[in-house]
């Protein structure tokens, strides 16, 4: 465990209630962790921000939590033990050169997190990883959704054997997309895959089977989201999914009334510039996400083993302005600063930006692999890393095994 | 498992938001639970509300889903293979009459479930579960946090060793003290031995809670684990959303409205502590420490209103019970809820600090099965 004298925030602007305010207020002023309030005494924490973003809530800071203003983005990242990006907006506008800039300048082996998405575009995010393989860095980027609670717990082994997984999101391009592929990707880290050789030159290399999308298709029409979800089998999942909503629209909130959202016709009915998405991979599993605008307001999801066993939950999104799911965020981002080990693949960040560049533009994309050579490499080595994605923080983790007698769902 | 092909609903009034409305729909049009949808099928539903308080609401469930309108209550329980009976508001007070005329018109061996309290003194809890016993009536009641999520998933494994509780709520009398109840009961009767039944219960408002806890009358060493769990802490996290630490910063007192505190001592040395702390956090947290000095706390979760999805766990508690027989938890339970806030009431209306039961015969005492 390396001890954290100096952690740096990097931010775009500091408004309350957003990522960058919930993500510092927890490094500086402390945070709830497994039943306890963790501030750590006697370290620094610095912050570079444009000076046209600097405002009176950061001056309290300053005053009350003596966080460090640094003049330049080179000295807040100068001696740091850690570094926090984090954009502008709920999953972070990110920032291409800037972000390249803090990995090439950070000290050797100084990890780094990234709220949100990891790039504006994917081959970005590949170059930026090379870039922190050669720095020796350890990088990742994500938001809440993977690691906040889920209601009823939801776990799933590391190398399970699935067919497909579904989320259910909501809200505006590219933010509920993004929430969607948070929830979904980590399902893809963990399942099980096929192993193929390729020769490399003399040398027989394996490699797996995952991360190897062939195609993303999105639908925007009330009738091509039902074709598409009534066509692919999907609606088991789906009502699967919906039934762990805790804020269904429509008549529920008029008169209270429960409503059966496993009626598709029911669902599709309220859904108010909705849009599915349908991500394939080279072995036949799929990833599906439903923004659906009008019919809920939580996030749910559902996945499938590939004995057709499912499970369900909602993704918890605790209210603000506490927004308690950051207080996990700030736990799993401590550990990586901590153990020098990312939570996550980053190849998972890769997908994740590469995924919305598709959908930015374009409503459907069938490729063939080979990925960018620079994100093959990447590939081959994370696969190897083992790091353990949808992470509840470990602490919480062991405390459950300890005292409780609660057997979450399982898909074993 | 019994088919329950009609099924009665006792209400004194139907309003939205309200049990009576949220029960009452989960029966007729069904609930998500466990990942599906429950549907009730062809099973039939028969409502019964006094005269003039039949709504334009129940009109729309009745032409919408099919809801009966009963005539009265007796026809009502007639041919009834269970009965649900929601008395008015939210649970902490009950309609006596209602309930003891059900039990005593309900046909034999049909199932009872009563939202909220089951009578409002002890005398009336014990008069209800008699009757139940005698006319061979399965009997339960209880309200939604019984069946509620906690944050962690934590529970208390059965015959746990443990050594005192204390739970965080909030409101007014006598809603904050049921609440309070509501996280309570289901925790600390899993303790080894079960419940044993109470000695005293004390009664401590305003700077009183504050001062007494220096003597060790209540264990603040439990406030902080439980706080901890809290998504919705006041004061300085409303105002700039900073996180802080109320318990460490000593801004507890500070921000609590008309605290109120019992402390309940019950007769095998557990003690156990409800704090109805308003202003300080905004939802349910405890925390329970075992004999080994190890802390157990979570938060009672109450998922978001007008759907109030703790309503649907509720609803397949009581589905089970009636299909089963098999009660989702102790009878008995409902004797001490009714026994403390009787308790509660008297020394909130008598301004006293302190009342000794320690001989009153029989305990109530019970151990949960499962």
């Amino acid at each position: 465990m390396a001890e954290l004298k100096k952690i740096a925030f990097v931010l775009d602007e500091f408004k309350l209630d957003s990522p960058a305010q919930h993500l510092l207020d927890r490094f500086l002023a402390g945070f709830h962790r497994d039943g306890k309030w963790t501030r750590p005494e006697d370290r620094l924490v610095a912050v570079s921000i444009p000076d046209e973003e600097w405002n009176a809530e950061l001056d309290h800071r300053v005053k009350d939590f003596d966080l460090r203003r640094t003049k330049s983005l080179l000295e807040a990242l100068q001696d740091a033990d850690g570094v926090v990006v984090v954009g502008k907006g709920v999953v972070g506008e990110a920032n291409d050169v800037k972000l390249r800039f803090i990995v090439k300048s950070v000290p050797e082996g100084c990890p780094v997190f990234i709220h949100g998405a990891a790039g504006i575009e994917a081959n970005s995010v590949g170059r930026l990883r090379v870039m922190a393989i050669e720095r020796k860095i350890p990088i990742a980027s994500g938001t809440t959704v993977p690691v906040t609670w889920r209601l009823p717990e939801f776990y799933i082994e590391r190398g399970m054997k699935l067919k497909r997984a579904l989320a259910v999101v909501h809200g505006d391009f590219p933010a509920a997309d993004f929430f969607g592929l948070e929830a979904t990707m980590p399902i893809t880290g963990r399942r099980a895959v096929e192993k193929i050789q390729h020769e490399v030159g003399p040398e027989l290399r394996t490699k797996e089977k995952r991360w190897m999308v062939t195609g993303v298709a999105a639908r925007y029409l009330r009738e091509d989201i039902r074709s598409m979800i009534k066509e692919g089998g999907w609606e088991e999942l789906l009502a699967a999914a919906l039934s762990r909503s805790n804020s269904p629209l429509g008549k529920s909130v008029e008169d209270g009334r429960t409503q059966d959202l496993s009626d598709l016709d029911a669902f599709l009915k309220l859904i108010d510039h909705g849009r599915s998405i349908l991500i394939k991979e080279i072995d036949g599993y799929q990833t599906m996400i439903v923004v659906a605008n009008g019919a809920v307001k939580d996030f749910t999801m559902a996945v499938e083993a590939a004995d057709g066993k499912i499970v369900s939950a909602q993704i918890y999104r605790p209210q603000g302005p506490a927004r308690s799911d950051f207080d996990r965020l700030a736990e799993v981002i401590e550990a990586m600063f901590e153990t020098g080990k990312a939570p996550w693949p980053f190849i998972q960040s890769f997908h994740e930006v590469s995924m919305l560049g598709i959908l930015r533009y374009q409503s459907q994309y069938w490729y063939q692999q080979p990925e960018p050579e620079s994100v093959r490499a990447v590939a081959d080595e994370q696969h190897g890393g083992g790091a353990s994605s949808q992470a509840a923080p470990k602490t919480e983790k062991a405390a459950r095994r300890s005292r409780t007698q609660i057997t979450p769902q399982r898909l074993n | 498992m019994k088919p329950i092909k009609t099924l009665a609903i006792l209400l004194e009034n139907f309003e939205l938001g309200q049990p009576s409305q949220q029960l009452l729909d989960r029966f007729k049009i069904g609930f998500q639970h466990d990942g599906k949808w429950r549907q009730p099928g062809d099973r039939k539903v028969i409502a019964h509300v006094p005269e003039g308080e039949w709504s334009a609401e129940l009109d729309r469930r009745a032409s919408e889903f099919g809801l009966l309108r009963a005539p009265s209550r007796e026809a009502a329980l007639r041919e009834a293979d269970a009965v649900l009976v929601v008395p008015r508001g939210l649970g902490m007070a009950t309609n006596e009459e209602l309930i003891e005329e059900t039990l005593a018109q309900l046909p034999e061996g049909r199932p009872c479930f009563v939202h909220g309290v089951l009578a409002n003194n002890l005398v009336g809890a014990r008069r209800m579960v008699d009757l139940a016993r005698r006319r061979k009536i399965p009997l339960v009641s209880g309200s939604a946090l019984a069946a509620a999520d906690r944050l962690p998933p934590v529970d208390i494994e059965l015959n746990a060793p443990l050594k005192e509780a204390l739970v965080v709520v909030q409101g007014s009398f006598a809603s904050g003290e049921h609440a309070g109840l509501g996280c309570l009961l289901p925790l600390i009767e899993r303790r080894a031995g079960g419940e044993t039944g109470v000695n005293r219960v004390y009664r401590y408002a305003g700077s009183i809670l504050w001062n007494v806890v220096r003597a060790g009358s209540w264990p603040r060493h439990l406030l902080a684990p439980a706080l901890s769990r809290s998504n919705s802490p006041q004061g300085d996290p409303v105002k700039d959303g900073r996180t802080q630490d109320l318990e460490g910063l000593k801004l507890v007192k500070k921000l609590a409205v008309n605290p109120r505190g019992w402390v309940i001592h019950h007769k095998d040395g557990f003690r156990s502590t409800i704090l109805i702390l308003d202003g300080v956090v905004e939802d349910f947290n405890f925390a329970v420490e075992r004999k080994d000095g190890t802390v157990v706390s979570a938060q009672v979760h109450r998922p978001p209103l007008p759907n109030d999805d703790v309503y649907s766990r509720l609803a397949a508690a009581i589905d089970a019970f009636f299909e089963s027989d098999q009660t989702p938890w102790p009878t008995r339970r409902a004797i001490l809820e009714a026994h403390l806030m009787e308790l509660f009431l008297n020394l909130s209306l008598l301004g006293g600090s302190v009342t000794d039961v320690s001989a009153l015969k029989p305990s109530i005492a019970y151990r949960p099965e499962r």
